[in-house]
């Protein structure tokens, strides 16, 4: 009983963590309609500045709390808001998906890289390791103090945002922003109070648990993750139903952790313990979703830019030409080490192209495309020994299997809850599946061969690469045809109305599985050429986190256009170690001005300068402003 | 992408990248390369008998460097002596009464003396290793042979530095430029007035600047080596490389310097797995400071002044713990991080420190992100548990420790490894970790560098190259690399070529880096057998056994499996 006792008051501690950090999340979401990813980075962010004050600048615990959550942090989140949210679209949800990681990106980074000096620091606790006595179990007054804050936070919120007028005109803007201007409201500084206030609880979230965790940014980063499934749990308004998701959450996860057997061949396995041990908060996450109402069809999104038509076959064709030629002459001029960084950048290119049917065409937002990569990688080791090519088909089957297992469950939630899922998937697979033995043995990684295609070897890094650019110009012919085609207009139709789709009988259900196995497809044959790219993979290179850069990368290059892929892919094998997230981050947060990605900004404002040279050469005089968008064509 | 591994030297060290995993994986990458120390190591030479010499410096500088001697029978304890201004003399004594060695080296301008005797806990020693009379001179130092070569079945000897480093046609420190030249350019990488060298480290990425002072050292052994005129005329010249903590970027570092580089040295890495592929297919040497993981530690041309092995394990600390914690061992415990880095380590421990009567009552595997060890810790205090130890990043351990604080649960012993060797580690968890072990077998300790002439010499380097450099292990197995390839090339002549090179470096099988580090076998790639144990104290590292400075024990064996 005691152990039980024991077990029961971490588990509170710890879901009254989740609790803080999840009350922020909903709290911005319900008020600005924007699911903040770097939640838990702008905490991270903040929990470093605390430091930098009570324990770099020795300035007194109290202030420099006081400081930190009632200033620093709500001008932060105001700053955010004013500077980059509310340039954006609320309804374009894949792009506001990757502003937020572009945030969280930029946060990481500069914290990591730029702003503290990578060493393990230490924030003490507010009272030491004293505590009391609570029937049997020691309680740290930090661990009070934590529980006490949660329930405070919950309270106050309820009170704020359902008893004052402006906490109800911040829940108001977010159902219609332009009625409550018209009722005199402020939408534009509710919202950025809103931010304030969310930036604000989650640098508390983040000062309560540095004590324990030591000042690390990447763990601080993804502790919020683990707060996904209290806010899903509380569906994302509800703070009373979060706190108390962020207790089952809690709760569960300290008593797997108490209760799990660790040991036996089966129990001590990496699948059983990676799953019933540390993936308890994704796996609550994922069965959150799935209960949850089935999304309402969205009668259609306002965009503000006409999508840009596909390249025709001819043109992609030449593209692609165009590309393999690039490539030969590059790789006969670089050094070697530059030669396999271009191969890996166009590995990370073929990922990349993953999304473009999925998210670019499709809209569907997935965080778990390294994931099927690694179940790729995984496949050309076991079924492509010495290079044989069943490993490239292994790794196609395999991952689209699963892709399409995912998809299934996932079928049901769309938007948001969709990309949550995915990333619940995958980090369940960092813990259970990626760890395991089995699949890149136990000491963490495995040689992959390069693929032998048809007799012609690859074997050389400038044949492979040169390879590699083939790859990438034959799938991207393929899918601009498919894009061109019945599948691919429908997949641009479900994008703009699902209800309107759903209307005219096309089965949004067999759409969407249809381009999330291909993509996983995709996804799963790259992860193969990426491991042959870089010799050796282990688990560790398709963490949930590396998703995230994906992603981004993705969507600043231009999500719908192949060339933004090929673009993004080449960013990441080639941007050093230490700039990647810092420059990645900040071109993803300029998203919010430009939300097709640079390439199709370019592609159109190109099509609109040759167009009107073509107007003024006919008429002999200035052109008149034209509409280029919708016309235009692109790789 | 910088954080895709994350994750290894830790693989080794951290395996991995970002992940909450991240951060923590490059932490617990770092354990493999740290875990290096627990590994292994062999006694062949060390029981063989005697080795041969470290050099002495005859030449332009003001650094001696004395002669290792080695008593007769199985050594088991080592020990080196301080330099001073003078000359160089080395004296040690067997006390199992097989054989007596003295070396003497005399400085050629700043003279160095140093006397090295064995002392108390290691009073069956036989073997002593001189580090001798290298005393920092802070200045140029004479350059002579720094480690030991193997000498298989000497029973004991003098030795002088002229006999490593061989009064052949570079001079009798392998310095000088031969009167006819010294045959230019006769290796990729090599010139008539340089040889270039690759150094991998693991300085971006997911745990920015992990093992950035094995670079630093290796730079400043390269300035060190310069300043005595090179290698045969040859000046050493360092072409960094950063893999961001990640294999496919070390794949195409080694890559590079496969093709313009004579050699890597000093590289640290826990993703050393993709160097491992490009040195196996082009042949490149690569005399590391550290070799992570097992695809490396499996390459012919990849040696490590830690060198990976995973089929031996020391056990002197089981016996050390054994005879001095006898009823703590019956109730042990070991907790590891679930990644591959650390399970590893963590299973061949525990079999080997059962064979001399180790009983584990938990062997618990948690997550690096875990930050609730209270669940933990109450297991361990319902078991009765009195030997804690833990194959972690220092992050995780210090959550073990508060945990434990928080419980009010002392064991009676707690074991840290060279993972936890950090000055931040004993102070950030002051006064929780009072009295807690921490396991030294990969090299020697900063505290001790003023009884010890080799570490003092990489200090004065270092403090030049890198002022402010982060004391950790990397630098010291760095800088002894640097040492090992410079007496390689030397003994290879004017005629520099890959081949020569290995051959060399195959034989250095007892190897101590000027005292630097415990003696490895470097060409059989066996770690140590030798340990010490330091203890934390109000943040501080204090030596417990063996309690003279600057000695380990070198008695047990190995487990073998």
């Amino acid at each position: 009983m005691h152990e039980f006792l024991e077990f029961t008051i971490i588990g509170i501690v710890l879901g009254s963590a989740y609790a803080v950090a999840a009350s922020g999340l909903v709290v911005t979401y319900s008020t600005s309609g924007i699911f903040n990813i770097a939640h838990g980075a702008m905490g991270m962010f903040m929990a470093f500045v605390y430091w930098q004050l009570s324990v770099g600048w020795h300035i007194n615990t109290g202030l420099a709390f006081v400081l930190t959550v009632f200033v620093l942090a709500p001008l932060l989140g105001a700053v955010v808001e004013r500077t980059v949210i509310q340039w954006m679209d609320p309804t374009n949800v894949a792009t506001t998906l990757a502003v937020t990681v572009g945030l969280t990106l930029l946060f990481f980074g500069l914290v990591n890289n730029y702003i503290w000096k990578p060493t393990a620091r230490v924030v003490p606790q507010f009272f030491g390791f004293g505590g009391f006595t609570f029937l049997g179990v020691h309680i740290d007054w930090e661990e009070a103090l934590t529980v006490g804050a949660a329930i405070a936070i919950a309270v106050g919120l309820r009170l704020f945002l359902y008893r004052t007028r402006t906490g109800i005109a911040m829940r108001g803007v977010v159902d219609n922003r332009p009625l409550i201007g018209l009722f005199g409201g402020r939408p534009a500084r509710l919202s950025t109070l809103s931010w304030a206030i969310g930036s604000s609880l989650a640098s508390v979230a983040g000062i309560l648990v540095a004590p324990r965790l030591q000042l690390q940014p990447l763990i601080l980063t993804l502790l919020v993750i683990d707060a996904y499934a209290a806010a899903v749990i509380g569906r994302l308004r509800s703070l009373p139903m979060t706190f108390l998701g962020g207790l089952v959450v809690g709760l569960l996860s300290s008593y797997a952790q108490g209760y799990v057997p660790n040991s036996g061949g089966f129990w001590s396995s990496a699948p059983v313990q990676g799953l019933l041990t540390q993936s308890v908060p994704s796996i609550i996450l994922f069965v959150a979703l799935l209960t949850l109402p089935a999304s309402r069809l969205r009668s259609g999104v306002a965009q503000r830019h006409a999508p840009l038509a596909p390249a025709s076959f001819a043109r992609s064709v030449q593209g692609g030409l165009v590309l393999v030629a690039a490539v030969w002459v590059a790789v006969s001029f670089m050094g070697p080490a530059n030669v396999i960084k271009l191969g890996i950048g166009l590995a990370f290119g073929l990922i990349c192209l993953s999304l473009v049917p999925l998210t670019g065409w499709g809209g569907y937002t997935s965080i778990c495309q390294l994931t099927f990569a690694g179940l790729g990688t995984f496949a050309m080791y076991r079924f492509g020994g010495g290079g044989s090519v069943w490993g490239l088909v292994a790794a196609a089957g395999i991952a689209g299997g699963v892709g399409a297992l995912v998809a299934l469950p996932a079928l049901r939630v769309r938007g948001l809850y969709l990309a949550l899922a995915t990333m619940a998937f995958a980090s369940a697979m960092d813990n259970a599946f990626f760890p395991w033995s089995a699949i890149f043995g136990f000491n963490g990684s495995v040689a992959i061969a390069k693929p032998s295609l048809f007799g012609l070897s690859t074997s050389s890094p400038k044949a492979f690469t040169v390879f590699l650019a083939v790859v990438f110009a034959l799938f991207s012919i393929a899918i601009l045809a498919m894009r061109r085609g019945p599948f691919g207009r429908v997949l641009v139709a479900v994008k703009d109305s699902e209800a309107a789709c759903a209307t005219l009988g096309l089965s949004l259900t067999a759409t969407k599985l249809a381009v999330f196995t291909l993509s996983a497809a995709m996804a799963g044959v790259a992860g193969a050429l990426f491991g042959a790219a870089s010799s050796v993979a282990s688990g560790t290179d398709f963490q949930m986190f590396e998703s995230l850069l994906i992603l981004a990368v993705v969507a600043i290059g231009g999500a719908s256009v192949c060339s933004g892929a090929l673009a993004g892919g080449l960013a990441l094998g080639f941007l050093p170690g230490n700039a990647q997230d810092v420059f990645i981050g900040a071109g993803t947060v300029a998203l919010a001005f430009y939300p097709d990605g640079v390439l199709p900004l370019g592609y159109a404002r190109f099509h609109q300068w040759w167009d009107n040279l073509g107007v003024r050469a006919a008429r002999g005089v200035p052109a008149a402003r034209t509409v280029p968008a919708a016309g235009t064509r692109s790789l | 992408m910088s954080r895709r591994q994350g994750r290894a030297g830790l693989r080794a060290l951290v395996r991995s990248r970002r992940v909450g995993l991240l951060l923590s994986l490059v932490l617990v990458a770092g354990l493999a390369s740290a875990c290096g120390s627990r590994l292994s190591g062999h006694d062949a030479a060390l029981a063989q008998g005697a080795l041969g010499a470290r050099g002495s410096n005859a030449g332009n500088s003001g650094v001696g460097t004395g002669a290792p001697a080695l008593g007769a029978d199985s050594g088991n304890c080592s020990s080196w002596g301080s330099g001073s201004a003078g000359s160089s003399t080395t004296t040690t004594t067997a006390a199992a009464g097989a054989s007596k060695s003295t070396t003497t080296t005399t400085a050629a301008k700043a003279s160095a003396s140093s006397t090295t005797t064995t002392t108390a806990p290691c009073s069956s020693a036989s073997l002593a290793l001189s580090g001798g009379g290298s005393a920092a001179g802070g200045g140029a130092g004479g350059a002579g042979a720094h480690g030991t070569t193997g000498a298989a079945g000497a029973a004991a000897g003098p030795s002088t530095a002229a006999a490593a480093a061989g009064a052949g046609p570079c001079g009798a420190n392998g310095n000088a430029m031969p009167a006819g030249g010294n045959g230019g350019a006769t290796a990729q990488g090599v010139t008539a007035n340089t040889i270039t060298v690759g150094n991998i480290a693991s300085i971006s990425g997911v745990a920015p600047g992990l093992t950035q002072s094995a670079q630093q050292a290796t730079q400043a052994w390269a300035a060190y080596v310069n300043s005595t005129g090179g290698i045969c005329g040859r000046q050493i010249k360092v072409q960094p490389f950063d893999d961001g903590n990640d294999s496919g970027t070390n794949y195409a570092d080694a890559q590079q310097a496969c093709s313009s580089d004579f050699a890597m040295v000093g590289n640290a890495s826990g993703f050393d797995d993709g160097s491992a592929q490009a040195v196996g297919a082009c042949g490149i040497p690569d005399m590391a400071a550290e070799v992570s993981t097992a695809a490396a530690g499996g390459t012919a041309d990849i040696f490590g002044a830690s060198p990976g092995n995973d089929h031996y394990w020391a056990l002197g600390p089981a016996n050390y713990l054994k005879s001095t914690y006898g009823g703590a061992i019956s109730k042990a415990a070991m907790i590891y991080l679930n990644v591959s880095a650390t399970q590893t380590q963590a299973a061949h421990e525990v079999a080997a420190y059962q064979s001399v009567g180790f009983n584990y009552l938990e062997n618990i595997s948690t997550d690096p992100t875990n930050a609730n060890y209270g669940a933990i810790v109450q297991e361990l205090q319902s078991k009765g548990v009195q030997y804690v130890t833990e194959y972690s990043d220092d992050n995780s351990a210090e959550r073990l420790l508060e945990a434990m604080q928080q419980a009010n649960y002392a064991p009676q012993v707690v074991d840290w490894f060279s993972e936890e060797y950090s000055p931040e580690f004993a102070q950030q968890t002051a006064p929780e970790s009072n009295g807690d072990l921490v396991l030294m077998s990969a090299t020697a300790a900063y505290e001790e560098a003023s009884g010890n002439p080799g570490m003092q010499l990489m200090e004065s380097w270092l403090n030049r190259v890198a002022p402010g450099y982060h004391h950790d292990i990397f630098a010291i197995l760095a800088w002894s690399a640097g040492l090992a390839f410079e007496q390689a090339a030397k003994e290879v002549g004017p005629d520099l070529t890959r081949a020569a090179l290995i051959s060399k470096l195959q034989g250095i099988t007892n190897w101590t880096g000027d005292g630097v580090t415990p003696p490895v076998n470097i060409g059989q790639k066996i770690p140590s057998k030798c340990f010490f144990y330091m203890k934390i104290e109000n943040g501080a590292f204090q030596r417990v056994y063996p309690t003279a400075p600057n000695t380990y024990d070198c008695n047990s064996g190995y487990f073998q499996y």
